[in-house]
């Protein structure tokens, strides 16, 4: 690259800038401070900034602010003695009645309503989440609380070497590789608290009908499309450079599952070759989404405090069953086209309302007309079909050289067309989305699901709570 | 003459003041002519570097205030030179994260080497007199002649014309110094 070996006209201030930048914060030149100090600069704070620094500044501050603190609790605690008693003693049996169409949120007890029959089907784990799952998950928060920028040569001794499958003796990746993946992890968390456009979709808060219920939706943003493989690379590189072989051991993708659906070429080449890279990431645990969610989360929120120490952190987790239809409802997951079983708009579990179904056959029948070869990816699921009938469909998307980070990704993600990891009321992971030929085939599909505690079938996407990007109208009780 | 170090040193409030009067307004300022960083961002980079000093001040003994200006200076530049390179990754495509740094910035606590480029460009940078260097950094800070004057010892009138020779002669002693891999004779 010519940047990278030449100078000239176009990039000689940008290395002499960077020269300064790397030299002075490496060695203290106190002519070159004196310099910058001597200067007059056009560009002053104003006063309520200037206050507010100095306010921050004042050691003396936690001290008045701790004190500041207990009266602000002991206001909040009357309120909310005062609102629960009012609460209690204004309720009369008519309002009792009201409360079966109320609006509820989606934290709020309503939730004990009996499970459908569908349930048991979507359960994807029965038991709890295993307790490894929790050992990794603290071990990670403590390795990477700091970033884990240095890690302490004991430490690195006794790590023991990177994960690797029996087929496999290939270092996952290169110390080349981390360094690129520590590159993306920064993109990744950059373009999260950005918001962009062709990556996450804001939803407002707002009601669906959910299980012959009319419930409310707190405000979230939501992926546009799958975790892809190689935003999972970048997780799995981050655990690997910290060390944590616990986590690793618990995220890592179990390649040989495409063999059991006989893809011997796919379960040497979907995660690993690059071309794949921007296909959603697959075969992997309800507990190594949770896992990359609690990454996610920790990563960013690092970032926040050492770059907007005034931001409020974020909270990242797999979304809820109602989020997803709200999302769907929203045409953001673009989930419409399906010409067999789609778990989402199953009327029979009242998932959906009949007006939702009118009006969606409605707009499927505006969208044919705009219908593109790429449309036609996403009426059926890859289940059941033979690896050159599936690497067919993957092919067809595959040379497009416009697939860069991130625009072309939602396209593949249409290719790829994966169901995916959820979470319900009851915090459990259940399996939701995509389009299948029946109900039966999907019902198959996730009994093989259990076995191996993966499938080439199922991905996840995120959702991001932003208190400061998204209004919450609803009250907290 | 009031002693900044000794009161900053007891946490007093009116040292704090005075610290942010004669040096915090000066970075706010460079941050945002020189570097052209948002007023929040050079807001954010300001505070974090006096809370740093102040925090760590007891840490440290400074023969002077000069040394502990020194030390100012070198703690705004690393949160400086922090903040340039996270901004800098929301503009640049994954793809070509790697290739097209337009500032090739070292990563904080990273073993990775710098570039033949940078490693050539530091070489012939450290070889031309000081004079020259600090004109040709203050220049590409975008600070005007008559500013840089006072330091380079030299006419503003004739400022322009050796900045004009001392890119080219860098530019050219830094190519020849990647092409001929100088950068491994060090």
């Amino acid at each position: 690259m010519k940047q990278n070996n030449h100078i000239d006209e176009g990039n000689l201030d940008a290395l002499l800038n960077a020269y300064s930048l790397n030299e002075f914060s490496a060695e203290q030149d106190v002519a070159m401070a004196q310099i910058v100090f001597d200067q007059d600069y056009d560009a002053t704070l104003s006063p309520e900034k200037e206050a507010e620094m100095l306010e921050r500044l004042n050691p003396n501050r936690n001290w008045m602010s701790a004190i500041n603190l207990v009266w602000l609790w002991i206001i909040i605690a009357l309120l909310t003695i005062v609102s629960v008693a009012y609460i209690y003693y204004s309720r009369t049996p008519a309002v009792e009645k009201e409360n079966t169409t109320e609006l509820q949120t989606t934290d709020a007890p309503a939730w004990n309503h009996e499970l459908s029959e569908l349930e048991p089907v979507l359960a994807a784990n029965d038991s709890s989440i295993p307790e490894i799952y929790y050992k990794a998950a603290a071990n990670m928060v403590e390795t990477m609380i700091v970033d884990s920028v240095l890690i302490a040569p004991e430490i690195k001794k006794a790590i023991p070497p990177p994960v690797k499958t029996p087929e496999d003796e290939t270092p996952l990746f290169s110390a080349t590789d981390i360094m690129y993946y520590q590159q993306l992890k920064k993109e990744m968390i950059a373009k999260l608290l950005a918001y962009e456009e062709e990556i996450y979709t804001p939803v407002e808060e707002g009601r669906i009908t959910y299980k012959n219920q009319k419930i409310g939706v707190d405000g979230y943003i939501i992926r546009n499309f799958p975790v892809t493989n190689m935003e999972y690379k970048a997780f799995l590189s981050d655990l690997m450079r910290v060390g944590n072989t616990q986590a690793l051991a618990v995220a890592m993708v179990k390649d040989t599952v495409w063999r059991t659906y006989g893809c011997e070429q796919l379960g040497a080449d979907y995660f690993r070759n690059k071309s794949y890279d921007a296909f959603p990431v697959v075969n992997i645990s309800p507990e190594a989404a949770l896992l990359f969610c609690q990454w996610m989360e920790i990563q960013t929120n690092n970032h926040l405090k050492l770059n907007k120490p005034k931001a409020k952190p974020i909270k990242v987790r797999l979304p809820y069953d109602t989020e997803w239809i709200s999302g769907c409802k929203s045409g953001m997951a673009q989930t419409a086209m399906c010409n067999g079983y789609q778990t989402i708009y199953d009327k029979s579990e009242g998932l959906v309302s009949d007006a939702f179904l009118k009006r969606l056959k409605k707009i499927q029948l505006k969208d044919a007309k705009n219908k593109t070869s790429v449309d036609d990816l996403f009426e059926l699921n890859r289940y059941g079909r033979s690896e050159a009938e599936i690497m067919e469909v993957f092919n067809r998307v595959l040379p497009d050289n416009t697939l860069v980070y991130p625009n072309g990704f939602g396209k593949i993600a249409k290719a790829a067309h994966v169901s995916e990891f959820i979470q319900n009321p009851e915090e459990k992971i259940i399996v939701f989305g995509a389009c299948w030929e029946s109900k039966q085939q999907y019902a198959q599909m996730l009994a093989e699901f259990k076995k191996e505690a993966a499938s080439p079938f199922i991905g996840f996407r995120f959702i991001v709570e932003d208190k400061s990007a998204l209004t919450y109208k609803n009250p907290f009780w | 003459m009031f002693d900044l170090i000794t009161q900053l040193k007891k946490k007093d409030k009116e040292s704090i003041r005075i610290l942010y009067e004669r040096y915090g307004k000066k970075l706010y300022g460079y941050a945002i002519t020189q570097w052209k960083v948002s007023e929040d961002d050079a807001w954010d980079l300001v505070y974090k570097t006096l809370y740093k000093v102040i925090d760590s001040i007891d840490n440290y003994t400074f023969k002077d205030e000069n040394r502990f200006v020194g030390f100012l200076f070198k703690v705004f530049t690393n949160y400086l030179r922090n903040h340039l390179r996270d901004t800098k990754g929301k503009q640049v495509s994954t793809t070509e994260l790697l290739d097209n740094l337009s500032i090739p910035l070292k990563e904080e606590g990273s073993n990775k080497e710098e570039s033949p480029l940078m490693r050539c460009l530091k070489k012939v940078l450290e070889a031309l007199e000081d004079w020259q260097r600090v004109l040709l950094l203050m220049k590409a800070q975008d600070y005007a002649y008559k500013d840089i004057a006072p330091y380079v010892n030299r006419p503003e009138k004739q400022l322009k014309v050796y900045n004009l020779r001392l890119r080219s002669t860098v530019m050219d002693q830094t190519n020849t110094c990647v092409e001929n891999k100088g950068y491994e004779a060090e």
